[in-house]
């Protein structure tokens, strides 16, 4: 059998995945903790926040529930059942962090958790910064011209 | 390279599992179960040398032996180094060979074990392997605690230890053939599915033993792969049909099918060294010591890869190495 034949009949027995309901199930989790982020933002401003203050406390907060929820063993599994739903907000950031330091406790604080915390969340940083830098010199040269 | 092998025989054995183990349909055949990864040890790998530890002591207790009545010890694992067995192993204080045939490594040891007792019929021979999910999720793929959402082809590491003492006295298990299979690549290289990336070195294992034994496939009552999953299977009764015209679908059962096929969470079925052998050293032992089954062919299956090989785009290899096991 050749290496195509091969390929062949493996994608012949591959399951096909019901990728709309990932997407649908990511689209509504998603968008309840838009919602969600809103109500505390809302919140924060009654008791005389300004917005800009009050989506950081938002953020904070999202940042706080995820890292407790993934302490407790809870957060792994939702992510498993909700998908991207839970990984792309802040709450995903934070979890990949909390996730990472949990994984490497038994190695120590430094070569193990302070080492290995951004294993996951690092390209995001690398390449958010990246990105950020490049839109900043494209936003600068656009105000020149 | 296919052997018979005349005057070998398993002693005893033992399975020791984790928390899946527990409610999975072969609860009954394990000497002892635990309700978590850590088994009472402060992490993942501690966790599974106790519970490898354990597994070798039943299997002690269970064929009343001491560990001075052991010669020699083969043990392997998928932990980096191997080095979870090493440490398991080490309060036995016995001439130690570590062995790494990823999830194959179980049928390797017995396979040595057997040629080892051809050439001095004094040596007895304790084998032993282990594996712990959370560990080697770790190890080959993202923190455990992370939840990573993995596609239906992906098999779910089994947790625990597994023992098994051989020699050349009697009992009612004898090993009476052996293959040691060669590397396989057949370019396809998904470590999400590793089912397929092994099935290509099953197919030609299982001819191999067949060919070289002069045996046909009705001269056994079973073929168990190791890990092949769900989706592996399929591939692998294919290719035989199609490359060597071997026919083993109704002969054939997959140990990871048999041991965590029942789980959603588990997608295409248990994997590791464990997987192979919880089904072998329990229910297929106790089909074999009970006359339930005469002829059985074991194809263990693994995937040799590392995480940097997967990065890197290399190829995934996969090897199987065949013992056939006979009831007397």
């Amino acid at each position: 059998m050749t290496n195509n034949e091969f390929k062949n009949l493996v994608f012949k027995y591959k399951p096909n995945e019901n990728k709309f309901k990932y997407v649908l199930v990511s689209f509504i989790v998603g968008g309840l903790i838009g919602l969600f982020g809103e109500v505390i933002t809302r919140l924060f401003i009654s008791f005389n926040i300004d917005r800009e203050l009050a989506t950081c406390y938002m953020i904070i907060t999202f940042i706080f529930i995820a890292s407790l929820l993934t302490a407790l063993g809870i957060f792994g599994n939702l992510v498993r059942k909700t998908r991207c739903g839970l990984i792309i907000p802040i709450t995903g950031f934070a979890h990949s962090v909390a996730a990472s330091f949990l994984d490497n406790k038994s190695e120590g604080f430094i070569m193990g958790m302070g080492s290995n915390a951004f294993k996951i969340a690092g390209s995001v940083i690398v390449y958010g910064t990246i990105s950020g830098f490049l839109f900043g010199v494209l936003n600068l040269i656009g105000e020149v011209l | 390279m296919t052997c018979k092998i005349d005057n070998v025989y398993i002693n005893s054995s033992s399975i020791v599992g984790g928390p899946l183990e527990k409610e999975c349909s072969l609860a009954k055949y394990f000497d002892k179960l635990y309700d978590d990864y850590y088994a009472s040890g402060n992490s993942f790998e501690k966790g599974q040398e106790i519970m490898q530890k354990e597994s070798i002591n039943y299997a002690l207790k269970k064929g009343k032996y001491s560990k001075e009545d052991i010669d020699l010890v083969l043990a392997g694992d998928l932990s980096n180094q191997i080095n979870v067995s090493m440490l398991a192993t080490n309060y036995l204080n016995k001439p130690l060979v570590g062995l790494y045939s990823a999830c194959s490594t179980n049928n390797l040891g017995i396979i040595l074990a057997s040629l080892l007792i051809s050439f001095n019929s004094k040596l007895r021979c304790l084998i032993t392997t282990s594996s712990n999910n959370k560990g080697q999720e770790r190890e080959f793929r993202s923190p455990p605690h992370y939840g990573m959402p993995k596609p239906l082809t992906s098999t779910f590491t089994a947790t625990g230890g597994a023992s098994c003492i051989v020699s050349s006295s009697k009992s009612s298990i004898k090993v009476s053939a052996i293959t040691i299979g060669k590397s396989v690549s057949k370019g396809y290289n998904d470590p999400l599915n590793l089912g397929a990336c092994m099935a290509p070195s099953a197919s030609l294992s299982i001819y191999e033993h067949l060919t070289n034994m002069k045996k046909s496939v009705n001269d056994y009552d079973l073929i168990l792969t190791g890990d092949l999953g769900k989706y592996g299977s399929p591939v692998l009764i294919d290719m035989l049909k199609k490359d060597y015209n071997i026919n083993i679908a109704s002969k054939h059962k997959d140990c990871g099918v048999i041991l965590y096929g029942d789980f959603p969470m588990c997608n295409a079925g248990a994997s590791g060294p464990t997987s192979s052998s919880f089904v072998l050293y329990g229910k297929i032992f106790n089909d074999l010591i009970n006359h339930k089954l005469k002829r059985v062919l074991v194809v263990a299956t693994g995937a040799l890869f590392s995480p940097q090989s997967v990065l890197q785009k290399d190829d995934i290899l996969g090897i199987s190495h065949v013992i056939e096991l006979e009831s007397v």
